[in-house]
């Protein structure tokens, strides 16, 4: 992996989302959490200025800040050492992170922002958000939520109200 | 109404390496016909939004997602309101990926509602990998189904993937001979599934090496290393009891505050009563469902009700079902595959135990009080005469 050189800036990469608005994160930080940048800057034997840019184009400033912000917590936690009680903080920073004010289509642009340059560590915290949200819901509610049609035909639900009869709902 | 048309996706991490460098943008959708996103037409608003974007959620981040709700469901109907919902959740929530991470809790089966679909989804959960199903069906078969060998070969499984209570409960069946005669009993065994399970941090496992190694039972002797092993089993025992009821206190907001008192009992062979009573909230879903079988189908003498024991093809346990006798620690529930496999408390004579450590975790909670010295009396049956039929009172 190349080194920063001596003497100049550090290697940025910037995420560029819709309406042109740029964030920059050290590249050291994108390597920790994203695959794609690590596969990318393989590839890369010179690069005459020190910004790699990735286009968002789609997707809304937020989200591009929001997984900014991702990355770097997840860099500076990759560093400090390992204990439960870094556990535990990690945890209830993430809790913070996708709190309850981020709501469902700030979920989704999140997970297309990670989705596209492989965060594999946000794609599972959205899925874990999202399991959370629809864990231990009845099924119609669960259809509310996540805004999905029904379409089981009556026997496959009768199939499934079968396998399931030992269960007390 | 926003779009997700444009969204870029690019899922996997061997084809987006083989593009080169660029950040490769490509659609992928599910498969099937169904949810094409002309037919959605759900509640108008944030709804049908939502809906746009879950539909093009592709399927491995939806199995993703399956899975974590299956990882943490606190019961069955936690995964199953899911599976309900709509075809994809259906089809995707059958994939050996979910299946495989259904917490023990989700599967946690009762004995009432025992029937053919609790047996196939615990079995397809099996399948996929699941190593507390390959346990928890492991121990149904064996001990409330009868069928001693695929039980076996089920828990067998479980405990290659390192599943301590698997290789416990293998432990117990080597020691007892469970499922074949007095001479099927092999204690280097059991000994050595102890250890394994011991090594992995199980209580009752170290507790009964810990014997073990006191008695020379199985392993050489040597008094001193087995008085380690109880001391460090009641160690464990107690920090377990001091953590869960700090985890109880921060959950309840510093409620009131238990007195446990002075700990002289770390050094007793048997442990502490607090921590094992904290420890008998905990107990596997095997165990109660075990509990609970025979609780609800007696193994009483032959005539009397035909327990499904009975029924099975194995023979030499299930016939002569006269007298067998539940562990008396209530909250193990394994039963007697033979007559007189369980040895008794030899001060009374009234109690019997599987293992070493269920006689010491029933002893400190109940036992203890109730015991009291019979007239010795020989038993009728020769099964009993051998010495080590009865195990040792007690030393407290």
């Amino acid at each position: 992996m190349a080194a920063a050189p001596s003497g100049s800036r550090t290697r940025m990469v910037t995420l560029i989302s819709k309406g042109g608005r740029n964030f920059k994160m050290p590249e050291a930080v994108a390597l920790v959490s994203s695959r794609s940048c690590r596969e990318a800057l393989d590839y890369i034997e010179y690069r005459g200025n020190n910004t790699m840019m990735i286009k968002l184009l789609d997707i809304d400033p937020k989200p591009v800040s929001m997984l900014v912000n991702f990355c770097n917590h997840m860099a500076a936690a990759a560093t400090s050492a390992a204990s439960d009680d870094a556990a535990q903080r990690m945890r209830e920073w993430e809790e913070r992170f996708l709190g309850d004010d981020v709501d469902q289509a700030l979920l989704y642009d999140l997970l297309s922002a990670a989705i596209s340059i492989q965060a594999d560590g946000l794609i599972d915290l959205v899925c874990k958000r999202v399991a959370h949200m629809i864990k231990g819901k009845t099924p119609q509610e669960i259809r509310t939520i996540l805004g999905i049609q029904d379409d089981l035909t009556p026997d496959q639900r009768d199939e499934i109200r079968t396998d399931n009869s030992w269960i007390d709902i | 109404m926003r779009t997700r048309r444009g969204a870029c996706y690019s899922c996997h991490g061997a084809e987006a390496a083989s593009d080169g460098p660029e950040m490769h943008r490509r659609k992928r959708r599910k498969t099937a016909t169904e949810g094409s996103l002309a037919a959605v037409s759900g509640p108008p608003g944030c709804g049908a939004v939502a809906g746009d974007m879950f539909e093009e959620l592709p399927d491995d981040l939806v199995v993703s997602i399956l899975a974590d709700v299956a990882a943490s469901a606190g019961s069955p109907a936690d995964l199953a309101g899911a599976i309900l919902t709509c075809k994809r959740f259906r089809q995707l929530g059958q994939s050996k990926v979910v299946l495989a991470r259904v917490s023990s809790r989700c599967l946690a089966v009762r004995a009432k509602s025992w029937s053919d679909s609790a047996h196939r989804f615990l079995q397809r959960c099996a399948d996929a990998g699941n190593l507390d199903a390959c346990y928890l069906l492991g121990m149904i078969r064996f001990y409330c189904l009868g069928s001693r060998g695929s039980g076996a070969a089920l828990m067998a499984a479980a405990a290659v993937g390192g599943h301590r209570e698997a290789l416990y409960s293998l432990a117990v069946i080597q020691f007892n001979g469970s499922g074949g005669s007095k001479e099927d009993r092999d204690l280097r065994a059991g000994a050595a599934l102890c250890a394994r399970a011991a090594s992995l941090g199980h209580v009752d496992a170290l507790r009964e090496l810990g014997h073990c190694l006191q008695d020379g039972y199985g392993v050489r002797r040597s008094v001193l290393d087995g008085r380690r092993l109880l001391i460090q089993a009641n160690a464990r025992e107690l920090a377990a009891a001091v953590t869960a009821s700090a985890s109880l206190l921060r959950a309840t907001g510093g409620g009131k505050v238990s007195r446990t008192g002075r700990h002289s009992c770390l050094l007793s062979d048997f442990g502490c009563r607090a921590a094992a009573a904290a420890a008998a909230g905990e107990a596997h879903a095997a165990n109660r469902f075990l509990a609970e079988w025979f609780a609800a189908r007696p193994l009483g003498p032959p005539g009397a009700a035909e327990s499904p024991a009975a029924a099975q093809e194995e023979d030499g346990s299930g016939s002569g079902s006269g007298g067998l006798r539940l562990c008396s620690h209530g909250l193990c529930g394994r039963p007697e595959t033979r007559r007189h496999e369980f040895r008794r408390c030899s001060v009374c004579g009234v109690v019997n135990y599987c293992s070493r450590a269920c006689q010491a975790l029933h002893w400190k909670m109940a036992h203890k009080a109730e015991c009291t010295p019979m007239d010795r009396w020989l038993d009728a049956n020769p099964n009993a005469a051998a010495g080590d039929a009865a195990v040792a009172a007690p030393a407290l």
